[in-house]
């Protein structure tokens, strides 16, 4: 049993640290794309 | 009532910036594919965002912290098979790149060209079945966690759903897509912040000892040992073969990665998601075993397991942090039944009624203004019968073997004729040539192993002796029994049905495919 609580431990230490780290990243690095989405929706309707 | 004035005014000012964001972007929206897809304009980090926020609700907490509550540590074998598949998916690309490479909106419209409209039609008729009764239980199970949480009265959470799924009806209908994926980018912000505050604050509460000493006295190694129970290799083996289904070609997710921009960038999305999806489970998950630290350390245990986790929310919450705790669970919500409208609808305005209606004028497609009134409408019509269907069903077992298993109503037919019609529609493969007849077995077939689960025992008992011995003697305990049979059975009806019909009516020229 005790081997399946460390495995479960890790599993959540990994599970969380990773979700918090990459959730900072794609925060930061989505907002650049939004504005691209922006631009290029913009760009579509000026054509039109 | 559980808030103060502060809590209410983050949540007012959180609906107002969401309604706000929705009526925004419609003036960018043009015609049906910027409705539908953003004009594939969705980069990496964004698609990563958008499909974490369309498959993170309130319902994902409640069904996976359910059976974290219900199991102990072993439910957590639950984020596993997510992590395999889209490590699996993005490194090669199965199925999903000849599905980017063709451009196509939705599945159906693979299956009329492989298979015929019969297909399409069949195809998107057992989507739209089994997943508007997946989501029909959503409005119910949120109704139970928001009042449990606002200490709303029970008489007001009918009022408070149809408020909250009205504004998600209008802010989709006004901008599809372009408004999805922006109130998603809002929304992911707060749910991340949230679903990390909780977990931190839980083992903080109650201390990692006492979380492990509760579980073994509540379930003893069985709820740490996940082969000698629910959690094994029936299991394993059914959720590798499901999530593979959900992944790949299940409506919801696709239409997150046609939004990318390329292949390229839909690929990447699959393999980085692999670990979040694995947190979108693991953590959840993890509250649930926390609720029941909590009970199993302080007096006051719910007599419904699902009040459970929003009541320990309540309890281990810091005063004046609630509010905000609340905008992150609901954001999360808004962006799941947006998505999910959008993808049903889609499912049944174009590939149902367009299906039929171009049958009936001769060939020729609606016109773009109709689709867009169409796909309005049928948004409509799917929110109106999730709110009722949510108060006339009555759950047995886990929400989990439920919400699973009325997806496969229509995955492993889809799963199957998808390969099918992907990989083994070559004159090559000779009588084994996946053909209309195979994918009509496997879709029916599929279906009828899995909707077993759902039928009434009253009903069960009309059936001949014959067929009762077929199935499991409760179909309630064997969830991932049916569930991994429904992809043999589909499998099999694929390959008899394509044999006969190449068999029978064999392929004279190529035109005919």
């Amino acid at each position: 049993m005790k081997g399946y609580t460390i495995f479960w431990e890790l599993l959540l230490i990994f599970s969380i640290s990773t979700f918090t780290i990459m959730s900072i990243i794609i925060i930061f690095k989505g907002l650049e794309e939004l504005k691209d989405v922006f631009r290029q929706l913009k760009k579509n309707l000026e054509k039109k | 009532m559980n808030f103060t004035i502060f809590d209410y005014f983050i949540v007012t000012a959180y609906i107002i910036l969401i309604f706000y964001s929705g009526s925004f972007v419609k003036k960018y929206v043009g015609n049906m594919a910027d409705f539908l897809v953003a004009n594939r304009s969705m980069g990496f980090h964004l698609g990563l965002v958008s499909l974490l926020s369309s498959e993170i609700g309130i319902i994902t907490y409640m069904y996976l912290s359910e059976a974290g509550y219900k199991n102990g540590f072993v439910a957590l074998m639950i984020g596993i098979p997510f992590f395999i598949v889209f490590v699996f998916l993005g490194k090669t690309g199965f199925i999903v790149k000849p599905l980017m490479d063709m451009k196509i909106m939705t599945l159906p419209e693979l299956f009329q060209k492989r298979f015929g409209r019969g297909i399409r039609f069949l195809s998107a008729l057992l989507m739209a079945i089994g997943g508007i009764i997946n989501f029909g239980v959503f409005p119910g199970i949120e109704a139970n966690f928001i009042n449990t949480i606002t200490g709303i009265p029970h008489k007001y959470v009918f009022f408070t759903m149809v408020v909250m799924l009205t504004i998600v009806l209008i802010y989709t209908a006004l901008g599809g897509m372009v408004s999805v994926i922006i109130t998603n980018y809002i929304q992911f912000i707060l749910l991340s912040l949230g679903m990390v505050f909780i977990a931190i604050v839980g083992v903080v509460n109650m201390g990692w000892g006492n979380i492990v000493a509760s579980v073994s006295k509540n379930f003893g190694e069985k709820g740490f040992n996940p082969f000698i129970g629910d959690f094994g290799w029936n299991f394993i083996v059914w959720q590798l073969l499901f999530q593979l289904s959900v992944l790949a070609v299940a409506p919801f997710i696709t239409m997150r990665i046609f939004s990318a921009k390329d292949t390229k960038t839909g690929r990447k999305i699959f393999t980085w998601s692999s670990i979040m999806f694995l947190a979108r489970a693991v953590i959840p998950v993890f509250w649930g075993i926390l609720a029941l630290s909590y009970f199993t350390l302080n007096p006051g245990k719910p007599s419904n397991p699902m009040d459970a986790v929003p009541l320990m929310i309540l309890n281990i919450t810091p005063k004046g942090i609630l509010g905000l705790v609340f905008a992150s669970l609901l954001a999360a919500s808004m962006s799941t039944y947006a998505s999910y409208l959008l993808s049903w609808s889609s499912v049944i305005s174009q590939d149902i009624i367009g299906v039929v209606a171009n049958k009936l004028r001769g060939g020729k497609d609606l016109p773009n203004k109709t689709q867009m009134i169409i796909s309005r409408g049928t948004m409509l019509a799917v929110m109106i019968f999730i709110v009722w269907w949510s108060f006339f069903y009555h759950f047995q077992g886990l929400v989990f073997f439920y919400l699973m298993l009325s997806g496969n109503l229509y995955l492993a037919g889809t799963l199957v004729s998808a390969i099918g019609g992907i990989y083994f529609e070559k004159k090559k493969f000779g009588l084994f040539r996946a053909r209309s007849g195979g994918a009509y077995f496997a879709f029916i077939l599929g279906a009828m192993v899995v909707a077993w689960y759902f039928f009434p025992q009253g009903f069960r008992n009309l059936f001949p002796d014959f067929i009762k011995n077929l199935y499991p003697s409760d179909p309630i305990k064997s969830g991932s029994v049916l569930g991994y049979w429904s992809y043999i059975i589909a499998a099999g009806g694929m390959i008899v049905g394509s044999f006969l019909h190449n068999l029978l009516q064999p392929i004279k020229n190529e035109r005919e495919m």
